[in-house]
């Protein structure tokens, strides 16, 4: 029969793995829903890239048919222009697979993924705004 | 003459729902559609002309040129995404290959995956993530394009999809299916995410592979 100190011990060491197995668990929650934050400010981003195409299309037209200012247009197209190709530069660029990465190192990287996905995002706001404004004041 | 020929094609869009046509079991046809008169023979026939899906010049993985022209006589069903997609194009494509599955052997079903990310999808790209997938044949082509020309595109064939939701922009990157007839007409849209609806589209596959001549031809 095991002696109370020994009894003790092998609790210990069940209370122990158990509390790492429920704290892996939860890492790995945490690492998910990082994950998620990024995707979702992505998906975002992704509607509104493809208003920036909309529009860039629709910009290139006018140039085309010289029906509006080319100087002031082109102007507008680049803006879009760049915030697409930063918008496909940082979605080829993120990774989704984080095997024999910490924890740590999962956290960060999401941490860091989300500050950029988000000025990405800002910059397609900012582009899709202007050449809205543009656009509209082209009917009146 | 502008009012007979709207009263002919009523006349015309009636007699497509007669109960002798089976017609719930007959898909619709999406987009828009216009009658045109003309005269056969001294009579006047009146035809209704369907919205169809319009020319482009792409290049699939195993880099050899796909134009509208291959895809004739061919039921397809067509999509976009692109390789480097972290969201929704896993769950997609996933879904795309019970389609792929049960239709490799048929010869007469595609699948087209347009990228709407061309500058990082290049052929050595889309021929990796083919082979990832399991992808062999010619029955599912992966395909790069100018991305404008994709965009432009992709508003033909989501032309039910912008009716259904009334409001413009965020189509393209939102998992739809469309399914394209023989005559390269909009038969159908579904949710590429949701196996139910993928489920749906392999039965509406089926329908078409049986659908007459008779019947297209009307």
């Amino acid at each position: 029969m095991m002696n109370f100190k020994k009894k003790m011990r092998l609790f210990a060491v069940i209370c122990g793995s158990a509390f790492m197995i429920i704290s892996c668990a939860d890492t790995k929650k945490q690492e998910k829903e990082a994950m998620g934050e990024v995707i979702k400010i992505h998906d975002e981003a992704m509607a509104k890239s493809e208003q920036v195409v909309h529009n860039n299309i629709l910009l290139d037209s006018l140039i085309k048919t010289k029906a509006v200012d080319p100087v002031k247009a082109s102007a507008i197209t680049k803006a879009l222009s760049t915030a697409d190709k930063a918008m496909e530069d940082w979605m080829h660029q993120f990774e989704v697979e984080h095997e024999g990465k910490s924890h740590e190192q999962i956290m960060q990287y999401m941490a860091d993924q989300k500050k950029q996905i988000d000025q990405v995002n800002k910059q397609l706001s900012e582009a899709v705004n202007k050449s809205n404004q543009y656009l509209s004041s082209l009917k009146k | 003459m502008r009012a007979l020929a709207i009263g002919a094609f009523c006349l015309l869009a009636l007699s497509a729902c007669k109960p002798g046509n089976q017609s719930n079991t007959v898909l619709p046809i999406y987009g828009n559609r216009e009658p045109v008169t003309k005269t056969v023979n001294g009579k006047t026939v009146t035809d209704t002309v369907y919205q169809t899906i319009p020319d482009f010049d792409f290049v699939n993985q195993y880099g050899k040129h796909i134009t509208r022209k291959s895809l004739d006589g061919t039921i397809y069903v067509a999509d976009f995404f692109f390789t480097s997609c972290p969201s929704i194009c896993p769950i997609m494509h996933r879904n795309m290959l019970k389609v792929y599955d049960e239709f490799k052997a048929s010869g007469n079903v595609k699948i087209i995956s347009y990228s709407i990310d061309p500058g990082h999808d290049t052929v050595a790209v889309l021929k990796n993530y083919a082979d990832k997938m399991g992808i062999t044949g010619n029955t599912w082509w992966l395909l790069n394009g100018d991305k404008k020309s994709t965009y432009k595109l992709a508003e033909s064939y989501l032309v039910a999809v912008m009716e259904d939701s009334g409001a413009p922009g965020g189509y393209v990157h939102q998992g739809y299916f469309v399914l394209i007839d023989k005559q390269k007409r909009i038969r159908g849209s579904y949710d590429g995410t949701n196996p139910e609806q993928v489920a749906k589209l392999i039965e509406d596959i089926k329908l078409l592979q049986t659908e007459s001549q008779s019947i297209i031809a009307q």
